[in-house]
């Protein structure tokens, strides 16, 4: 780990995305941060050119995969994605309905899993700090899993 | 020279500290977890580290041009320029971050320029009127003047609502108490961060230098008016903006057409009064 890798982690600006669903996972993560605006150095950001790590929410379908692809579009490298609940990782209850669901890997580089529904507030906070120090400098945007 | 160099390396290093400080004392209190103690300069790095392709050529533009008004700023501050010049250079930076919003081209880049530029009015006309009382009591507008007279003859004593409208300035340029216009960058919605919606990594790290050396130069504005050593002066002008920094924790947030009333009602009323004093009532 560099030395601005070990600065990456202190300061962690997080866009947290809902994609659909229950909104529970989102609502984890906020009060987890509930009267602290940061903890171990993470922050809330509303501006996708401002966030180091994108959190993806809930079911990911149709109409919110094309918006999680402008957000991640948006934000500067180095940059982390973390799916968190069991919907982004796996589809849960609603894989097999046939509505054209995406896990958050089929669309985006995943740095980072949370699994359980609904997975803890100091899970969350915890996999933000190792998925900054995972992330690598290439431009994950030439990857082929998004086109 | 070296007393001018001195300064100037003296005032950039020490917002930063002020800031480094108020985040240590935020997470002192109770519920808060404890945060890193650097934070800010973290962030500071972090941004400087992140590379964005999208960020357009104009962005960058305006945020190193900001940045070099804002030295420039300083740098008359500290030499003792003419209190006007030092706005107008001032007002130059403001302007090049506004500018760099609207070129954006996003409508929150637009609707958080339209309460920039009301912020821009508000505080140039209330240095403009604040020059005109300056110079009624003592004369000259040159800063440096204007130290070695206030600590001979008690400037302060002429212009009290002046000094009052110069500190709200300082406020709103921090975006504190009841002077907050919602375009401070650090908010957790995207409307207010949206000023600095075409800035990411390089340029906003870049934006961030020029806020904090505006402060610094507000700061040292200020403390030339106190009766004081200037050294003194500016410690004294530091720890208060801190307090309200602090006390700024207290207090709701309002909205930005409340928050310009306020403003012209503290900023601009209270220039005006003294302009009055000054000029039809002595």
């Amino acid at each position: 780990m560099n030395w601005f890798s070990k600065i990456r982690t202190k300061s962690i600006s997080v866009f947290a995305i809902q994609a659909g669903g229950c909104m529970d996972c989102a609502h984890q993560f906020l009060l987890a941060l509930s009267g602290n605006n940061e903890i171990k150095g993470i922050s809330v950001t509303g501006n996708p050119k401002h966030a180091d790590c994108l959190l993806i929410c809930g079911c990911i379908n149709g109409k919110s995969r094309d918006r999680i692809l402008e957000v991640y579009g948006k934000m500067p490298d180095p940059k982390a994605v973390i799916a968190v609940g069991a919907c982004a990782c796996s589809g849960s209850l609603f894989r097999r309905e046939g509505n054209g669901l995406y896990t958050a890997e089929d669309i985006l580089p995943v740095n980072s899993w949370i699994r359980g529904c609904t997975p803890g507030s100091a899970e969350i906070l915890e996999a933000v700090v190792r998925a900054m120090e995972s992330v690598k400098e290439p431009d994950y945007r030439n990857d082929k899993r998004q086109e | 020279m070296l007393e001018v160099t001195a300064w100037f390396l003296a005032i950039i290093l020490s917002v930063p500290l002020l800031y480094i400080a108020y985040d240590y004392i935020k997470s002192l209190m109770p519920g808060q977890s404890r945060t890193y103690i650097l934070q800010p300069v973290y962030r500071l790095l972090k941004l400087f580290e992140k590379k964005d392709e999208d960020t357009n050529f104009f962005a960058c533009f305006f945020a190193a041009g900001s940045c070099l008004f804002s030295l420039i700023a300083l740098y008359m501050a500290v030499a003792g320029y003419n209190f006007l010049f030092v706005v107008s250079v001032l007002s130059m930076m403001d302007l090049f971050v506004i500018t760099g919003a609207f070129s954006s081209g996003e409508f929150s880049g637009r609707m958080s320029a339209r309460r920039s530029i009301s912020r821009f009015i508000i505080w140039l006309f209330a240095s403009i009127v604040a020059g005109a009382s300056i110079y009624k009591a003592a004369s000259t507008l040159r800063l440096k003047e204007i130290a070695g007279l206030s600590e001979i003859n008690g400037l302060v004593i002429s212009l009290p609502f002046t000094l009052i409208s110069l500190f709200v300035i300082l406020l709103m340029k921090g975006n504190l108490l009841y002077f907050n216009f919602g375009v401070s960058g650090d908010e957790e919605t995207v409307l207010g961060a949206a000023l600095y919606t075409p800035y990411s990594g390089w340029s906003l790290a870049v934006i961030q230098l020029a806020q904090w050396t505006e402060i610094g130069v507000w700061l040292r504005i200020i403390s030339v008016f106190l009766p004081l050593p200037k050294p003194v002066s500016y410690i004294i002008v530091s720890l208060l903006y801190f307090s309200f920094l602090l006390f700024d924790r207290f207090v709701s947030t309002v909205e930005w057409k409340k928050a310009a009333r306020y403003s012209w009602g503290w900023a601009g009323s209270m220039s005006v009064i003294n302009f009055i004093c000054l000029f039809y009532l002595i």
